[in-house]
């Protein structure tokens, strides 16, 4: 059988970094971003969540009540407020990671995702939403610090509806988002040591440990 | 051991909103290793062994792996 010569590297960075990098294309076993991005996420959700269950606590006074719990307006919106500075934080290493990742990535080619994109289009899209998102929580976080220390500073629910609206908009964008990046390593297998082999011919059987 | 905790901190909180039992602590840093530990090993199941990856399901059923 004929053996097709195989195709030049794309990726030069990946070319001159090769020495130092996993079958993976990574200078470590697994790629940081992804556990990262669930801090992302997380502390976003419980933000938004906390402020609203503080936004509604007229409703729920007589539940805590009943079940003892010694639940006050301002805990929740602390809450709601410690979390997402926390997001805005991480969110700037979840980023940061996630550049450095995506310089080394290599996804398998001919492949297109059940969103209907091919490789370098989910990379673009989950790139320039990465930082567009990025600056979206940094504004959310701006925002709410300004309801929290001056506009409603004196005020029992500490952040305005529209907040939570926005807030709220803003799951499907991350779920989106999330599933972008989500097929990067299912389908185009960016970064994950077992599909990079079996694209490089390898039997996993003996390649993996 | 995530209900159990929960639990925990309900008497506490119940009994002064103001206290964290020291102990309490010690049992949320060993639960802190723990799911450490978890993330470590999903991690190795999803980014060295494709779990659920179409690459290695498609390999999976032609017979490869």
């Amino acid at each position: 059988m004929d053996t097709l010569p195989s195709p030049p590297l794309i990726n030069p960075l990946i070319e001159q970094l090769a020495p130092r990098l996993g079958a993976n294309h990574l200078p470590y076993a697994v790629p940081i971003h992804p556990t990262l991005v669930h801090f992302t996420i997380g502390l976003f959700v419980i933000a938004i969540t906390f402020d609203l269950a503080a936004a509604f606590y007229p409703l729920e006074r007589r539940v805590f009540r009943f079940l003892a719990l010694p639940v006050t307006r301002a805990g929740l919106h602390d809450v709601g407020w410690y979390n997402l500075l926390a997001c805005a934080v991480v969110s700037f290493l979840t980023v940061a990671a996630g550049f450095f990742e995506m310089l080394l990535a290599d996804p398998l080619p001919g492949v297109v995702s059940d969103l209907g994109l091919g490789s370098a289009a989910t990379q673009l899209w989950h790139g320039v939403g990465g930082v567009v998102l990025l600056l979206v929580i940094v504004l959310m976080t701006v925002w709410r610090g300004f309801q929290r220390f001056r506009w409603r500073r004196d005020m029992g629910r500490q952040v305005q509806w529209l907040y939570l609206l926005a807030g709220l908009a803003l799951f499907p964008v991350f779920g989106l988002h999330g599933t972008l990046g989500a097929e990067l390593a299912a389908e185009f297998g960016v970064h994950i040591t077992a599909d990079q082999l079996l694209a490089a011919g390898a039997d996993l059987r003996e390649a993996l440990p | 051991m995530l209900a159990v905790l929960s639990g925990w901190r309900y008497v506490a909180r119940g009994r002064d909103p103001r206290r964290l039992p020291l102990s309490y602590l010690a049992a949320g840093g060993v639960l802190v290793v723990l799911v450490t530990v978890q993330v470590s090993l999903g991690n190795a199941l999803v980014w060295i062994y494709g779990l659920h990856t179409v690459p290695v399901v498609e390999a999976t059923r032609a017979g490869l792996v």
